[in-house]
């Protein structure tokens, strides 16, 4: 047999550290999980009870110790950092996608500035708090961005985009890095 | 042009797929006359004033969304989820 063994999706290009900002990869077990019809209380139960976890509605990412749940879209939440309870199948889809995301955590001071190059969220602290989760696009790449802290974003984006969102990010961190050098 | 989408807020047009009037929605009876599926699959007003479309949250929150706008104004008037209720 051949012996397979798992890499990660950005490996080759990550770390990086340009200007003030910082991005890495996160390998961390992520799960959807879509409530079968009519079945949203008793998903939001077993996640309380079993996993000490919070739903989160629209927006909202929920975190105990290392393990998250965030809004994902308009059928699903994640699952971030945690296996689900066996009780959740009961009521819900549930689909391990941990190998099918690119997911990597981008902060520094300037991180705002990076980000509002490529998305077009009001990305504010004002308007992107802290436990904040959103979906929309980084630049052409459905991307789903979560506020893990004022100067840390956790951004996802389809694992067979990793190189593309890690150029993407490294040319708006070069921008941004270049505005405050002395000419 | 931007719409609000009942779960993510106002966004702009890039994020959506515009996915033809929100007509498409009252799917007749598979019993139906010949005459009535016509008009169905083929058959749209073209008003001048107000109209409801289906758009498509495909860089967004993936919900289909009703939207009601004005053809002279070109003003996004409402938008709701397709179907109905939310998460």
């Amino acid at each position: 047999m051949v012996d397979l063994y798992a890499t990660a999706a950005a490996a080759t290009a990550l770390p990086l550290k340009i200007g003030t900002v910082y991005v890495e990869e996160v390998k961390t077990p992520l799960f959807l999980v879509a409530p079968f019809g009519k079945k949203l209380k008793q998903v939001a139960a077993v996640l309380g009870i079993q996993m000490g976890l919070e739903w989160p509605t629209a927006h909202v990412m929920k975190r105990t110790g290392v393990a998250y749940a965030l809004w994902f879209d308009h059928a699903h939440i994640a699952l971030m950092g945690v296996e689900p309870s066996a009780k959740l199948l009961q009521y819900a889809a549930v689909t391990d996608v941990s190998d099918g995301w690119c997911i990597v955590d981008i902060s520094g001071p300037e991180v705002r500035d990076v980000l509002a190059r490529v998305t077009p969220l009001d990305m504010r602290s004002k308007s992107f708090k802290t436990g904040m989760t959103q979906r929309s696009m980084l630049m052409h790449m459905q991307a789903s961005i979560s506020c893990l802290g004022k100067s840390h974003f956790r951004v996802m984006v389809f694992r067979s985009m990793a190189l593309t969102v890690v150029h993407d990010l490294a040319v708006a961190m070069e921008s941004v890095a270049a505005r405050t050098q002395k000419v | 042009m931007r719409i609000g989408c009942p779960l993510c807020g106002v966004r702009d047009r890039r994020e959506f797929y515009y996915a033809g009037h929100a007509g498409a929605l009252d799917r007749p009876d598979p019993a139906a006359s010949a005459k009535i599926w016509d008009d169905y699959l083929h058959n749209r007003d073209n008003p001048a004033g107000l109209t409801e479309d289906l758009w498509h949250h495909e860089s967004g929150c993936g919900a289909w969304l009703v939207v009601r706008r004005n053809t002279v104004s070109h003003a996004v008037l409402s938008a709701r989820l397709a179907k109905g209720d939310q998460l």
